[in-house]
């Protein structure tokens, strides 16, 4: 009974967009998919084990090719297609944030919507994923502190060192509030614009007191998130002595176990990608809700009736205060787990290696799992918002312009059928699974010598990353609760 | 060659694996029926189990002040079923439904009815577009 009435008290709360931006058409997988993908994770799992076993020692591949010399990446990476790319992707950041302060409401209105929360935070980050760190050429925020460095320099010379205490705490800060703001924000294109604004100005600020090389590196959010995606990428940009940039070919995927993780904050940064998407697949669940509003609430609600005359809105409060906590709280849970488990694998080991260590050097073999925990939960938004773009780009003011033609092309959302949503995200997740125990692996060789030594040291990871990959396809399979509206039954008279 | 049977070993082991799972698993209107037990509990009125006959599948809700007082808030369908929802509203507002992107304009304790074939499979939301107001979704199942 009073379950039913505080359901009704979160429907009422709740708005038509349960999610962030365009709602999502899949349905849950079905209990017989989510079984077999946690006792197929734990099959291959072990198959790895038995192979790394009586592998010997693997000679990691390392190996890079040098591709610079390529005619097709000098042209690309020549000045003219550079500067254009980056002149391109401050005009995107502008044009985000002035259709969002000037725009129209209406039809058009969701042109910087899209832009941001579908093609940068979605389809750039995918394409990252393959063709390497190129934010670190276009970052708008980055390419505007250059050009005012060119126009007045030492305007961005370090004032303060960057303190190594400080590490990456700013850029997991920014990424809690950036998740805060897709999941509980309800960004309007207006919001979204000023958003936009502070974090510029926040940016600005960092990069005044120290320096752009250290906030770029530590602090700009998107800049470590991206940086730390590209490690999945077969290429490799560095600068070389000479001050050119060289392409290096590598194999996939290893670029996550060529260097350690600097810090903890990092670690947590790591974990917060896998703990935010889960939360973001679960907050919305009957499961979850109802630990607040059977659990948590039902010893609150005296209190709150006693308190006040507007215990609707108070109790509402109080949900709400429940879910930022949970989520802000998610990373440091993870991180309790993700050291349990390394500790573990310190004992199957017999290693002197210092716990902290260890868990610095196997923090990026999570980043697969984390990676396809995003694409499973969010490809389909990025399939189904995309083709509007083709109208919005001819009206992204919604001034009734028509600079492409395009303003009356209605292109119907593309809905990809549940049954193959079900297959690509049980099948991606499985292989972001097995990429995640084979890195473990590579790295454990690196760290304990001898086959079977690694191998057996590698049984706890295994059981980590199955729990993490388990989790994922568990929520995948939860039943939705938003929508789930009931008026509540009148009350007894008292 | 050692590395070819180990791949080949674990792939047969995941196909193995699969037909399994497949095997032991529900029809769709067992998943649907059993599903259907987690849904919040409504005051006993129209209520929509998955039909698979070609029969149109008839829903009714109720509206009252931009909220549902009666009917699943939840219809389940298998793809290909025909439905018919039948709305009767104490507001005027107009019925929007993602995915299909069906309007059905509603006014005032008049009823209206929306026919459509659920061909699209996945999970829609429909609320009242005026009032942004969600209120429930239609789950087409795959066949």
């Amino acid at each position: 009974m009073r379950y039913i009435l505080a359901l009704s008290f979160l429907c009422m709360a709740c708005d038509a967009s349960a999610h962030f931006f365009g709602t999502i058409y899949s349905l849950p997988i079905p209990f017989w998919m989510y079984a077999y993908g946690a006792a197929a994770a734990l099959v291959v799992s072990f198959a790895l084990v038995a192979y790394f076993v009586n592998a010997g020692t693997i000679p990691q591949n390392f190996r890079t090719r040098d591709l610079s010399g390529n005619r097709v990446f000098s042209l690309l990476t020549g000045a003219v297609v550079a500067s254009s790319l980056r002149a391109l992707s401050v005009a995107a950041l502008t044009l985000t944030i002035a259709t969002g302060l000037f725009g129209q409401r209406g039809p058009f209105a969701d042109f910087n919507m899209i832009l941001f929360w579908v093609v940068f935070a979605l389809g750039f980050t995918y394409l990252t994923a393959v063709v390497g760190d190129l934010y670190a050429l276009v970052n708008p925020w980055r390419v505007l502190c250059e050009w005012v460095e060119c126009i007045k320099p030492g305007s961005f010379v370090p004032r303060l060192p960057y303190p190594v205490w400080l590490a990456y705490w700013p850029a997991l800060a920014l990424y809690l509030a950036y998740i805060w703001l897709e999941l509980f924000g309800h960004t309007q294109p207006r919001s979204l614009a000023l958003a936009l604004l502070i974090y510029s100005g926040i940016t600005a600020a960092g990069a005044w007191l120290f320096g752009m090389e250290a906030w770029f590196r530590r602090g700009e959010f998107f800049a470590v998130f991206l940086r730390l995606i590209a490690r999945m990428a077969p290429f490799e940009y560095t600068a070389a002595s000479d001050g050119r940039r060289r392409l290096q070919l590598r194999q996939p995927f290893i670029g996550l176990i060529q260097d350690s993780a600097e810090h903890p904050s990092l670690v947590l940064f790591v974990l917060f990608m896998l703990s935010s998407t889960a939360f973001d697949g679960a907050h919305d669940t009957l499961p979850w809700v109802g630990i607040f509003w059977k659990g948590i609430y039902p010893h609150l609600a005296p209190l709150v009736a006693a308190a006040s005359t507007q215990p609707y809105a108070i109790a509402t409060g109080l949900y709400y205060a429940w879910q930022w906590a949970m989520l802000a709280l998610s990373p440091f849970l993870y991180y309790g787990v993700y050291l349990l488990f390394v500790w573990l694998t310190k004992l199957a080991a017999g290693s002197a290696i210092p716990l902290r260590e260890l868990s610095l050097r196997f923090a990026f073999t999570l980043v697969p799992i984390a990676f396809v925990y995003n694409i499973t939960h969010y490809y389909t938004l990025l399939i189904t918002q995309a083709p509007s773009l083709v109208k919005l780009i001819s009206d992204p003011f919604g001034y009734g312009w028509n600079l492409f033609g395009t303003r009356n092309i209605d292109l119907p959302p593309l809905i990809p059928g549940a049954g193959f949503v079900w297959h690509t995200q049980v099948w991606l997740i499985l292989a972001g699974h097995i990429v995640s125990v084979y890195l473990s692996h590579l790295e454990a060789l690196k760290l304990f010598p001898g086959g079977r030594r690694a191998a057996i040291s590698q049984v706890p990871m295994l059981f980590l990353m199955v729990i993490f990959t388990t989790v994922g396809l568990w929520i995948l399979s939860l039943p939705i609760a938003a929508g789930q509206i009931v008026q509540a039954p009148p009350l007894p008279s008292n | 060659m050692r590395n070819a049977l180990y791949l080949l070993v674990a792939v047969a082991a995941l196909a193995g694996l699969y037909s399994v799972f497949r095997w032991q698993a529900p029809t769709t209107e067992a998943v649907s029926a059993a599903s259907s037990k987690d849904a919040v509990p409504l005051p006993p009125t129209a209520s929509a189990p998955p039909a698979s006959a070609a029969a149109d599948t008839a829903v009714e809700l109720r509206i009252s002040r931009g909220m549902l007082v009666s009917g699943p808030s939840v219809i389940k369908l298998v793809q290909g079923d025909p439905v018919d929802l039948r709305i009767v509203s104490d507001t005027a507002d107009e019925l929007h439904l993602h995915g299909y992107d069906l309007h059905l304009q509603l006014h005032p304790d008049l009823p209206a009815s929306l026919h459509f074939i659920a061909n699209r499979s996945g999970r829609f939301t429909y609320e009242l577009h005026h009032a942004h107001q969600e209120l429930g979704a239609l789950e087409v199942y795959p066949r």
